[in-house]
C-alpha cells in the first residue's frame, strides 16, 4: 500500500472548503435543517411541557437525541454529498488520475465530514442553549466517547453508501440522503429499545448507535453510566467501520473493473 | 498569435538522442462483459515523442487512455510506465502523468486560479503558486484567474483544462480530443503549446483526435485502431500513403461498415 500523502489530502480540503461557503444548498445542509428540526422539536417540547406538566427530562431526551443523532446523519451525509459533488462536477476524473490514492481520497472526505460537522454541532448546541435553555454538556464526561462512536457510525454507514454510488453509480445516489434514516428507529434515538416489537429489539442489538442513545437516557434519566452498552457500542463500530472500508475498497476496484469512474464523467 | 513561454526553464531542453519506450504496453485486454473493448495490442511510445491514437468511435481509445491512468483496470495484460509497472506503482508513476479531456470539466464554483492551484498542490508542484501565475500566463488565462469555473466559455475551459494538465510539468500528457469545441485561434495555440512543451521538456504526448490535419501536423507517429484492435503503427505519412490521412480514416471507417 503507498503511504499516505497528507499534502494531496489537504489540496482536496482546500478545493471543498473553498467552494464551501459558495454554495448554497450545502451550507443549508449544515445550518439550516438542523436550526428547523431543533426549533420544531424544541417547540413541541415546550407545548408538552406546558400542557401536561413533563419534566425536563423529556426536552433533554428529545432535545439530546436530535443534536446527538444529528452527528450520525451529518458525518455520514457529508462522506457521500463530497464524493457526489465530485462527480456532479465531472471532477472526478482529474482527480482519479492524479496521484491520489482512493484512501487519500477517503481521509480528505473524513476530515471534512469532521470540520463540517462540528460547525453544525456547536451551532446547534448554542441554539439549543440560547433558545431551550438546553445543554448537551450536562451528559458529562460520556459526552466525548458517545459523540465519537455517532460520528463513527456515520463513518461506517459513508463508506458503505459510497461504496455503493461508486459501483452502480448515479441510480442509487439517492441513498447519501436516506439510508441513514433506515436506522433511527432501530438506534432507538427518541424512545428505549424495549418500546420495539420484538425483531426490532433482536435487530437493535447490532445497532451500535442503539447502545449510545440508551446510555444518554441513562445519564440523564438516573445519572448511571452503562461503560458494558459503550463497550459493545464501540467493538460493532470497529466492525463495522472495517467492513465499511473493506467494502468501499471492494467497490473501487469493481469501478474500475466495469468503467464506472469513466461514466461519472 | 504566440503562444507565451514564461516559465520555460531551458534546463529542461529536450536531448532527442536520449529516446527510450517511456509507456510499454504488452498484449493490454478489456473486456465488459461479452464485450471486447481493446482486444490484445501492445505499442510503445518513446520519450518526447507525440503519438497520436485514432480510430473511429467505439474503436477502444479512451478505454486504452483509461487503462494508462488506473482508470480502468486491464482484463489482461501488462502496463509499464517511465520503465515501473503501472499496477505497483500507480501513485508514484502519476506524480509526473496527466490528462486532460474535453469532456472533463471542472469544479464550477472555483476560480480559475484556484482550479490550477488545488491540482498544482495535489501533484506536489514546487512553488505552487508560482506555478499557477505562469500556467495562467501560458495559457491567456490571467485576465480569467478570478472568474468562476463555471462563467467560462468552452474555448476557455478547453484553456484550463489543459493548464490543469501542465500545471505539474509531466513527463507524459494523456490528451483526448484537446481541441475538440474550441474555435480555430484556440485550437492553433493549442497545437503551438504542444509542439513547444515537447521541444522544451521532452514532454511525451498521446493523444487522441477526430481532426486528421491536426494529427498530421502534430504526431511523430499514429496508431490506428479499430474494434479494440490496432490495425497500424506508421508515421502519419506513411499511413495516409498517397492520400490524405483523413481519406485514409474513411477508407478504413466505411470499409468496416460496408
Amino acid at each position: 500500500m503507498t503511504p499516505i500523502n497528507f499534502h494531496r489530502v489537504n489540496a482536496l480540503v482546500l478545493r471543498h472548503l473553498i467552494t464551501w461557503p459558495r454554495s448554497l444548498e450545502r451550507v443549508a445542509d449544515a445550518f439550516w435543517w438542523p436550526t428547523m428540526n431543533l426549533f420544531i422539536w424544541g417547540l413541541v417540547n415546550v407545548y408538552l411541557q406546558q400542557k401536561t406538566g413533563t419534566t425536563a427530562f423529556f426536552v433533554n431526551l428529545f432535545l439530546g437525541g436530535l443534536i446527538m443523532w444529528t452527528l450520525v446523519v451529518r458525518s455520514q451525509e457529508e462522506m457521500g454529498l463530497l464524493f457526489l459533488q465530485e462527480a456532479w462536477d465531472r471532477n472526478l476524473l482529474n482527480i482519479f488520475c492524479s496521484p491520489i490514492t482512493i484512501w487519500e481520497f477517503s481521509i480528505a472526505t473524513i476530515v471534512l465530514s469532521t470540520i463540517k460537522l462540528c460547525m453544525t454541532f456547536f451551532w446547534m448546541f448554542f441554539l439549543a442553549a440560547l433558545l431551550f435553555a438546553f445543554s448537551i454538556f450536562s451528559l458529562g464526561w460520556m459526552l466525548l466517547p458517545y459523540a465519537i462512536v455517532l460520528m463513527t457510525a456515520g463513518w461506517s454507514l459513508g463508506f458503505f453508501i459510497n461504496g455503493l454510488i461508486m459501483q452502480y453509480g448515479y441510480r442509487v445516489q439517492v441513498f447519501a440522503w436516506t439510508l441513514t434514516m433506515a436506522l433511527l428507529p432501530f438506534s432507538s434515538v427518541y424512545f428505549p429499545v424495549s418500546a420495539l416489537p420484538p425483531w426490532m429489539q433482536m435487530v437493535s442489538r447490532y445497532v451500535p448507535t442503539s447502545y449510545i442513545f440508551e446510555g444518554m437516557r441513562g445519564v440523564f434519566q438516573h445519572h448511571v453510566v452503562d461503560t458494558t452498552g459503550l463497550a459493545i457500542a464501540i467493538g460493532l463500530n470497529i466492525a463495522y467501520l472495517l467492513i465499511g472500508i473493506w467494502f468501499f475498497a471492494f467497490s473501487f476496484r469493481k469501478a474500475q473493473q466495469t468503467g464506472m469512474i469513466m461514466k461519472f464523467s | 498569435m504566440e503562444v507565451a513561454t514564461k516559465g520555460f526553464k531551458t534546463s529542461y531542453l529536450y536531448i532527442s538522442s536520449m529516446k527510450q519506450p517511456i509507456v510499454s504496453i504488452h498484449n493490454l485486454t478489456k473486456t465488459f462483459g461479452l464485450f471486447t473493448a481493446v482486444n490484445d495490442i501492445s505499442f510503445s511510445v518513446n520519450e518526447g515523442e507525440i503519438v497520436g491514437l485514432l480510430g473511429p468511435n467505439g474503436a477502444g481509445k479512451t478505454t486504452t487512455i483509461a487503462m494508462l491512468m488506473g482508470i480502468i483496470s486491464p482484463t489482461h495484460g501488462s502496463i509499464r510506465i517511465f520503465n515501473k509497472d503501472f499496477h505497483s506503482h500507480r501513485s508514484e508513476i502519476l506524480k509526473d502523468m496527466n490528462y486532460s479531456s474535453a469532456y472533463v470539466k471542472a469544479p464550477w464554483r472555483m476560480k480559475v486560479w484556484e482550479h490550477i492551484y488545488i491540482f498544482a498542490l495535489m501533484y506536489e508542484v514546487k512553488n505552487p503558486k508560482q506555478k499557477t501565475e505562469e500556467m495562467l500566463t501560458t495559457f491567456h488565462l490571467t485576465k480569467l484567474r478570478d472568474i468562476l469555473v463555471g462563467d467560462l466559455s468552452s474555448g476557455n475551459m478547453a484553456r484550463l483544462n489543459l493548464a490543469k494538465a501542465f500545471v505539474n510539468q509531466p513527463k507524459l500528457v494523456l490528451l483526448d480530443e484537446p481541441t475538440s469545441s474550441v474555435d480555430p485561434d484556440i485550437a492553433d495555440r493549442v497545437r503551438q503549446f504542444i509542439r513547444l512543451s515537447k521541444k522544451t521538456y521532452g514532454t511525451t504526448i498521446l493523444l487522441t483526435s477526430h481532426n486528421m490535419a491536426e494529427i498530421e501536423e502534430l504526431c511523430d507517429r499514429v496508431i490506428f485502431m479499430n474494434h479494440g484492435k490496432i490495425i497500424a503503427i506508421e508515421t502519419p505519412k506513411e499511413l495516409a500513403g498517397d492520400k490524405t490521412l483523413e481519406e485514409f480514416f474513411i477508407r478504413e471507417a466505411r470499409n468496416d461498415t460496408n
